[in-house]
């Protein structure tokens, strides 16, 4: 393969500089980081995000024993919803009931698992647990990135909720259609607006009952 | 020994440069730069 110098290399039937060769290899590997930088940039964002709450041990409150009957209240919204504490800990924030973020949770991203949800983007482009439009996170002084960061995406979406809970005066029907559709849809009656958002008003007023009653 | 060495030389400048690209596309991708116009607007902050 090597010539007696060893300055050059045979490639498909040509003596190439070695020097070359490794040169378009470098680039090649570059270009190759780059893609993948590209890519999966934000899952490496929302993995090291998740882990950092794993480290913060926010569970340890939970477990006491003398509050069996919460506990297991709470492992019953834990199979249902990811970061069921975080949700507790920004729903009491902003004042509202927990079972609203956690209705919208498994209305948005309810059919992935745990993991995929951090991670979600849909076809509008809304990121994250709670499908987050990114101007949302801009008008709060936030980055896109930061809503794969699960604290930032469940907090803002409990802000967002507290929001359109004290506009519609806590009305469920409104706040969901706002939530999907915006304004617009939530001053509409249910069967006048569009099909997208009728079908998520009633799947989440259902789910809604399911959750608070639990 | 030499030759050894060499390839892990060759294996560390991959992962840099790897990473380096990685860095860089992640960045790009990530930051609020959308139009020329804004571009234009950081370079002269």
């Amino acid at each position: 393969m090597y010539n007696k110098e060893g300055q050059t290399m045979k490639i498909l039937g040509k003596e190439v500089p070695k020097n070359k060769v490794l040169l378009a290899y470098l680039v090649f590997v570059f270009v190759v980081g780059f893609i993948f930088g590209v890519k999966y940039t934000h899952v490496f964002y929302a993995y090291i995000s998740s882990r950092e709450i794993a480290s913060l041990q926010e569970y340890k409150g939970l477990y006491l024993k003398s509050e069996f009957y919460k506990v297991q209240r709470d492992k019953k919204f834990e199979k249902k919803v990811a970061y069921w504490n975080l949700i507790k800990k920004y729903s009491k924030q902003y004042g509202i009931d927990p079972a609203i973020p956690a209705t919208v949770q498994v209305l948005e991203t309810g059919y992935l698992p745990f993991d995929q949800r951090v991670v979600a983007v849909s076809r509008a482009g809304a990121i994250g647990l709670q499908q987050i439009m990114p101007f949302h996170a801009k008008a709060n002084g936030y980055k896109k990135i930061d809503l794969y960061n699960p604290y930032i995406n469940i907090k803002l979406s409990c802000m967002l909720l507290s929001q359109l809970h004290k506009k519609y005066g806590g009305n469920m029907d409104k706040i969901l259609s706002a939530y999907n559709g915006g304004h617009r849809q939530a001053i509409k009656i249910n069967s006048k607006r569009i099909p997208e958002t009728r079908r998520y008003v009633i799947k989440g007023i259902n789910s809604y009952q399911k959750l608070s009653s639990l | 020994m030499l030759k050894i060495l060499r390839i892990l030389l060759l294996v560390a400048i991959t992962m840099l440069v790897f990473l380096f690209g990685g860095y860089l596309g992640g960045s790009l991708v990530n930051s609020d730069i959308k139009s020329v116009n804004s571009l234009v607007h950081f370079f002269n902050k």
